[in-house]
């Protein structure tokens, strides 16, 4: 059997809007991974516990706020400090074209822009889940 | 963890390991009809067992659908209360369309708290049926949690849900109806019969407001007490061990099956048979005679 892709989903930030993250956890669910979903409003600290606890092999970070810089950069952080670098991370959300940059060079993986296509962002993670397992 | 889930290389000898280490933790299973307050529940039974210093696992488990083979695990959601204590570990697994596999692996994956060290372990399942008794199977303690107005209940009681639960939860105690649903549990257990010297409570809680809480607690580590001081426990583990080894056995011998089957020489015993020369059931016979297990 095909091992199944297990990806955490979560918001952090303080703006309550997640129905970008939903459709998205829906469509990877309807994909055929393990998606855990934890909604709004978590810390850095919280989302990395929960991507430990639940071993999965990639973190989808939603951020509509400005705050992304620092949220998606103290995740990357806490990852490495419990060495769990294994797990990759991907964001999706409005954020200019520089702090993208610096945030792929932080270790994101790749940052979907607000109109990507989801099953581009499926067949993403699917390929990204894949290399991890092997 | 994965690992032990997913029954991966290595599985064997990881079990091996950690297999001393365990057996000693309480556990709870948590089950109910779809949104009665399970996940709510067990989040703020936690933060009460926290208080008193225990380390506290707990596996909560979704359905995987069966089209497209995902799942949306969304119980976690409801714990994060709990995201950033230290002794509180949480897991989420999807059933992967198996009932009995399901249990097996949520019991590999409580052996693995088990083996860090947690003390109670609470085991969250949606009970839509008769497939949830096999996972129930799994812990010591069962809570049966419902709702006010909740007409699944009814159902469940009907679908022997009622034969495995120890505790009965009227959550949402806070809601209209929550009065009569109360009287009508109660009389399900008065007049149901008291199994093997256990009085079934019934529980009234408000969840989201921690009501009642203290309360449940008290009958879960009641429950305990009362299937060490009686006994029942050892025999629960006993008929649980000889469950599993009867299961590893006969998953074994089917793979053998399997295998034999493949194997070249079986063409011919087929031709025997087809031609009428043996039947089926002495060729099975003789198979088992070669491997020693049919005098
Ligand atoms: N009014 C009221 N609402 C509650 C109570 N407990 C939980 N809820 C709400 O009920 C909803 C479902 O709660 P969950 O804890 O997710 O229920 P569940 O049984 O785990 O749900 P599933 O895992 O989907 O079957 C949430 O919106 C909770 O806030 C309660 O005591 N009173
Ligand atoms: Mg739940």
């Amino acid at each position: 059997m095909e091992r199944k892709i297990r990806i955490l989903i979560a918001k952090p930030g303080l703006d309550g809007h997640d129905r970008g993250a939903k459709v998205v956890a829906r469509a990877l669910r309807d994909a055929g991974m393990e998606v855990i979903y934890i909604g709004i409003r978590n810390t850095p600290e919280q989302i990395v516990n929960s991507a430990i606890e639940e071993d999965v092999d990639v973190v989808g970070l939603s951020s509509l706020s400005g705050a992304h810089m620092h949220h998606f950069s103290r995740v990357m952080d806490l990852l490495r400090e419990n060495d769990a670098e294994d797990i990759s991370v991907i964001g999706g959300g409005i954020m200019p074209e520089e702090d993208q940059k610096e945030l792929l060079k932080r270790g994101v993986k790749k940052i979907f822009g607000p109109g990507t296509r989801l099953d581009e962002i499926v067949r993403y993670v699917r390929e990204l889940g894949r290399r991890t397992k092997s | 963890m994965t690992l032990l889930e997913n029954r991966d290389q290595g599985y064997d000898s990881a079990l091996k390991v950690i297999y001393p280490r365990t057996g000693g933790a309480h556990l709870v299973g948590v089950t109910g009809p779809p949104g009665t307050g399970k996940s709510t529940l067990i989040s703020s039974l936690v933060t009460k067992y926290l208080d008193d210093g225990c380390a506290i696992g707990i596996v909560v488990v979704d359905p995987t659908s069966p089209v497209t083979g995902g799942s949306l695990l969304g119980d976690r959601i409801r714990m994060k209360r709990l995201f950033e204590e230290r002794s509180v570990f949480i897991r989420s697994m999807a059933s992967r369309g198996h009932p009995g596999g399901i249990a097996r692996a949520t019991r590999d994956v409580v052996r693995g708290m088990e083996a860090v060290g947690m003390e109670k372990i609470f085991i969250e399942t949606v009970g839509a049926g008769q497939a949830d008794t096999a996972i129930a199977d799994v812990a010591q303690t069962n809570v049966l949690v419902t709702m006010p107005e909740s007409g699944d209940t009814v159902q469940l009681m009907k679908a022997g849900i009622l034969e495995i639960a120890h505790i009965f939860v009227l959550n949402k105690g806070d809601l209209d109806g929550a009065d009569r649903m109360e009287i009508l549990l109660k009389s399900l257990v008065d007049s149901g019969e008291s199994t093997e010297g256990w009085t079934i409570p019934v529980v009234r809680t408000v969840a989201t407001k921690d009501e009642g809480v203290d309360v449940l607690a008290s009958s879960i580590d009641a429950h305990y007490e009362f299937l060490r001081d009686s006994g029942f426990l050892e025999t629960v583990k006993r008929r649980r061990i000889e469950q599993e080894i009867s299961e590893s056995l006969i998953a074994s011998l089917h793979e053998y099956a399997k295998e034999k089957m493949d194997h070249p020489a079986m063409s011919a015993t087929i031709d025997r048979i087809v031609a009428r020369r043996e039947d089926p059931v002495s060729a099975a016979k003789r198979i088992l005679r070669e491997l020693g297990l049919q005098s």
